[in-house]
C-alpha cells in the first residue's frame, strides 16, 4: 500500500501545476472537437462540370437530375472539350458530363443515345464513388426520359446495419480518439519521470525503501485516473458534438479505455526508461504513438489493404486494437463476448509494457 | 561598406550553424533520415484501396441458380465469399463480430421464381460502420444485380448508355494521390521542427544573447540561422521527390521546374511558422508541443490531405484557405498526377505566396521586437 503514498504525491504535485493538468486532461476533449469538424470521408458537393451540346429539353433533365441530390454540385459549362481539359487540369472539375448533339432525337426515336462520363482518377477513393453515382443517376434518368422500364428481377433489397447514412465521421472518430488519448497518456507519463530525474528528486525516490514496482504503480496511477477522465471527455465530447452515442455497455467502454490508458502509460514508463532529458522523451514517445496510431490503426488507412509487413507490425499496435473494439462498443452496440480478443490484446500490451518498465526501473535505469 | 561585412558575418553564421548540425548526433536523422523513412512507411500504408469486400452467403433455397448467383459473386473483383452461415441471424452475429462485411441472404424459391420469370430478389445486409468498405460492397452488389437482371430479364436496362473515360489515373491506384500529400507533410515536419528546435535551443542555453550583443545586425543573425535549414528543406523535397517517382512510381507529368520553384514560396512558409512558433516559445520542449498540436496537427487536418475539402462543414471550408499545406498539395497533385501547368495552378501558388509573405513577415517582425 505504500504505493497509494508516491500517488499522493504525484497527485500534490500535479494539482500545483495547473497547465500540465489542463494539458491533459482538457487538450483531448479540445483536439476532438476541433479536428472532428473536418472528419469526413464522405464524397459530396463533387465539382461537375456540363458539356451539353444538344440543349434540348431532354439534355437538361438529364444535367438537372444529376445536380438535383447532394452529391454534385454545378461548378462550370464549358463550350469545348479544349476548356473542358483546362477545368479538369485546373482540378476545378472531378466529374464532367458531356451530352452529344442528337440526344433528344436519338432518345424519342427509341435509340440508346451514348452519355460520356468522365472522372479525374487523381483521388483514387471518391473518384470511384463520384463514378458510381454519376453512373447511377444517369441510368436512372435515362429510363425515366425513356419512358421507364420495367422493373429488373432478380432485384437487391439492401439493408445497411449500425451505420445506416455510412457517415464517416462515425467511423473516423473512434481512431482519432486513440490517436490523442495515447499521445498524451503516453507524454505525460514519460514527462514526469524523466523531469524528476532532470531535477534529481528521482534518487530520493529511489533509495526509499520503496520497490520498483511501488513506484511504477504509485506514478501510473493518478495519471491512469487522469486520463481515464480525458476519456471520458473525448467521449462525451464526441458524442455532444457529433451525435456518437455509445450504442453499448458503458462498462466495456470504460474498460477498453482503462486498459488502452494503461498500456500507453507504460509505454511512457518505458520510454522514459530509455532517456535522459525530457526534450528526447518527448521525441520519443510523439514519434512512438503518433505515427502508428495514425497510420497503423486503422484509423483511416484499412489494415486489410497494406502489405503483410505492414500488418504483422501493425498487430503490436495498441491502438489498433482500441479501434476496433471502440468500432465495436460504440457503433455496433457489441458485447463482451465480441470485444474479448481486444481486451485480452490491450491487457498483454499493457502487462508487458509494465514487466519491462519495472524491469528497468529495479536495474535502477528509471 | 557595411554589405561585404555583413557577407563575411553571414557565411560565418552558416557555417557555424552547420557545424552544430553536425556536432548534434541527432540532427541529421532527423533532417535527412526520418524524411526519407517517413516517406517510405507512409507510402506503403497510406492506402485507401479497398481490397474485396468478406460476404457471408446465406443460401436458403440450394438450387443451380442461387449457387450460381454465390460463384458469381466470389468470382467478382468486389467480393470475396468468407464462409457460409445457415440462417440471416447467424450471419448478422458475423457481421457483428466483423468477421464480414456484408452478408448475401438467398430466399428459397429464388431459383423457380426466376426460372418461371417471376419477380424474385435477394436481399443484402451491410455493416455500415467502416463507410468506405461498405460503399464499395454495395456499388459492387447493386451492379452485379443490375447486370444479372439486364442478362437474364432480356434487353437494356435504361433508356440511355453510359460511357465511362477516366482520366490521369484509370486504374484508381490511391498511392498516386497519396504520395503527394505524404511528400508535403514531410517537408513541412522537417523545416518547422528543425527551425523551432534550432532557434530555441540557443534561447534555452544563452547564447542567443551572445550572438545578438555581437556587432552582427538582427536580419543577419536570422538569415544565418534560416538559410542552412531552407537548404536541408530544399535537398530534402529533391531526395523525397526522386523516391516518389522512382520507388513509387507516381508519375510526374507537369513541370519539374514548377515543382522545385513551388518549394520556396513554402520553405518561406515553413520557416516562417518555426520562426514564430521559437519566438513564443520559452523552452524546447514547449516549442515541439506548440509546433505538434497547434500547428503541424491543424494543418494537416484542415490541408484535405485525407479528409476532402469539399465535404468538411461550409462553415470551415473557408478557413482552409489559411492552410499554406492545402494549396501547396493542390499545387503538387496538380503538377504531378494532372499535368497542370502555371496558367492552371496560379491560384493556389499566388496564395500560398502570399500566405508565405505574411507569416514569413509577421514572424521576422514578432522576432525582432522580442529581442530588441
Amino acid at each position: 500500500m505504500r504505493f497509494l503514498a508516491v500517488a499522493r504525491k504525484e497527485t500534490r504535485q500535479i494539482s500545483r501545476d495547473p497547465r500540465s493538468l489542463a494539458v491533459l486532461v482538457a487538450m483531448p476533449a479540445a483536439l476532438t472537437l476541433l479536428f472532428g469538424t473536418v472528419l469526413s470521408l464522405d464524397v459530396k458537393r463533387i465539382p461537375l462540370a456540363v458539356l451539353d451540346r444538344d440543349s434540348t429539353s431532354a439534355s437538361r433533365a438529364l444535367v438537372a437530375a444529376m445536380t438535383s441530390g447532394e452529391y454534385f454540385a454545378l461548378a462550370a459549362r464549358p463550350s469545348s472539350e479544349e476548356e473542358l481539359g483546362s477545368l479538369f487540369a485546373a482540378g476545378r472539375a472531378t466529374v464532367a458530363v458531356v451530352v452529344a448533339h442528337g440526344f433528344e432525337r436519338e432518345l424519342s426515336r427509341g435509340e440508346r443515345p451514348a452519355v460520356q462520363v468522365l472522372v479525374d482518377g487523381s483521388n483514387a477513393t471518391s473518384a470511384q464513388t463520384a463514378l458510381g453515382y454519376a453512373e447511377q443517376y444517369l441510368a436512372a434518368a435515362g429510363a425515366r426520359l425513356a419512358g421507364g422500364a420495367a422493373a429488373p428481377s432478380p432485384w437487391a433489397r439492401l439493408r445497411v446495419l449500425y451505420n445506416p447514412e455510412l457517415a464517416s465521421d462515425r467511423f473516423l472518430l473512434p481512431g482519432l480518439m486513440a490517436m490523442i488519448l495515447m499521445v498524451s497518456a503516453t507524454v505525460a507519463t514519460a514527462l514526469s519521470i524523466v523531469r524528476e530525474r532532470e531535477t534529481g528528486t528521482m534518487e530520493q525516490l529511489l533509495v526509499s525503501p520503496l520497490s520498483a514496482a511501488e513506484v511504477v504503480l504509485g506514478k501510473a496511477l493518478p495519471y491512469g485516473a487522469l486520463s481515464l477522465v480525458a476519456a471520458l471527455l473525448v467521449m462525451a465530447t464526441a458524442w455532444l458534438a457529433f451525435g456518437l452515442a455509445v450504442k453499448g455497455s458503458l462498462l466495456v467502454f470504460l474498460a477498453l479505455a482503462a486498459l488502452f490508458v494503461l498500456g500507453s502509460q507504460a509505454l511512457g514508463l518505458v520510454i522514459s526508461s530509455a532517456t535522459r532529458s525530457q526534450q528526447v522523451a518527448f521525441q520519443l514517445a510523439t514519434y512512438a504513438t503518433m505515427l502508428p496510431a495514425f497510420i497503423l490503426s486503422g484509423f483511416v488507412f484499412p489494415l486489410r489493404s497494406m502489405p503483410e509487413p505492414l500488418q504483422w507490425l501493425a498487430a503490436l499496435v495498441p491502438a489498433r486494437y482500441f479501434v476496433s473494439g471502440l468500432r465495436s462498443v460504440v457503433l455496433k452496440g457489441a458485447g463482451i463476448d465480441v470485444v474479448w480478443r481486444e481486451l485480452a490484446a490491450l491487457a498483454a500490451f499493457a502487462t508487458a509494457m509494465l514487466a519491462v518498465a519495472v524491469w528497468r526501473l529495479g536495474r535502477g535505469r528509471l | 561598406m557595411n554589405a561585404p561585412r555583413g557577407l563575411i558575418a553571414l557565411r560565418g553564421l552558416v557555417l557555424k550553424e552547420l557545424r552544430q548540425v553536425r556536432a548534434d548526433p541527432r540532427m541529421i536523422p532527423v533532417l535527412v533520415v526520418a524524411p526519407i523513412l517517413q516517406l517510405l512507411i507512409f507510402g506503403y500504408a497510406a492506402t485507401m484501396d479497398v481490397t474485396r469486400a468478406r460476404v457471408v452467403v446465406v443460401d436458403r433455397d440450394g438450387s443451380p441458380a442461387s449457387r450460381a448467383l454465390a460463384a458469381r459473386l466470389g468470382a467478382s473483383d468486389s467480393f470475396e465469399v468468407a464462409g457460409r452461415a445457415d440462417t440471416a441471424d447467424l450471419a448478422e452475429r458475423r457481421l457483428l463480430e466483423g468477421r464480414a462485411d456484408l452478408s448475401l441472404t438467398v430466399p428459397a424459391g429464388y431459383g423457380r421464381g426466376l426460372a418461371a420469370g417471376g419477380d424474385v430478389g435477394v436481399q443484402f445486409l451491410v455493416d455500415g460502420t467502416e463507410s468506405t468498405t461498405a460503399s464499395v460492397g454495395i456499388a459492387g452488389a447493386t451492379g452485379l444485380l443490375g447486370a444479372l437482371a439486364a442478362g437474364e430479364g432480356g434487353g437494356p436496362a435504361g433508356g440511355v448508355e453510359v460511357r465511362r473515360l477516366v482520366l490521369y489515373n484509370p486504374d484508381f491506384r490511391s498511392r498516386f494521390f497519396m504520395v503527394p500529400g505524404v511528400l508535403a507533410i514531410v517537408l513541412l515536419i522537417v523545416t518547422l521542427v528543425a527551425t523551432a528546435m534550432a532557434v530555441v535551443k540557443e534561447k534555452e542555453l544563452g547564447t542567443f544573447e551572445m550572438l545578438a550583443v555581437t556587432p552582427v545586425s538582427r536580419l543577419t543573425l536570422l538569415a544565418g540561422k534560416l538559410l542552412p535549414f531552407a537548404a536541408f528543406g530544399l535537398l530534402d523535397s529533391v531526395i523525397v521527390l526522386l523516391i516518389s517517382r522512382y520507388w513509387f512510381d507516381v508519375p510526374v507529368r507537369g513541370s519539374v521546374l514548377l515543382l522545385l520553384g513551388v518549394a520556396f514560396p513554402w520553405v518561406l512558409c515553413t520557416l516562417g511558422l518555426g520562426l514564430l512558433v521559437s519566438t513564443i516559445s520559452r523552452t524546447q520542449q514547449q516549442a515541439m508541443m506548440t509546433a505538434l498540436f497547434l500547428v503541424m496537427l491543424p494543418l494537416i487536418y484542415f490541408s484535405g490531405f485525407v479528409f476532402p475539402v469539399e465535404s468538411m462543414p461550409e462553415a470551415v471550408q473557408p478557413l482552409t484557405e489559411l492552410d499554406p499545406l492545402k494549396h501547396l498539395m493542390l499545387v503538387l497533385r496538380g503538377t504531378m498526377l494532372r499535368g497542370a501547368g502555371l496558367r492552371e495552378l496560379w491560384p493556389p501558388i499566388a496564395k500560398l505566396a502570399a500566405v508565405g509573405a505574411v507569416t514569413f513577415g509577421g514572424a521576422v517582425a514578432l522576432f525582432r521586437k522580442r529581442l530588441a
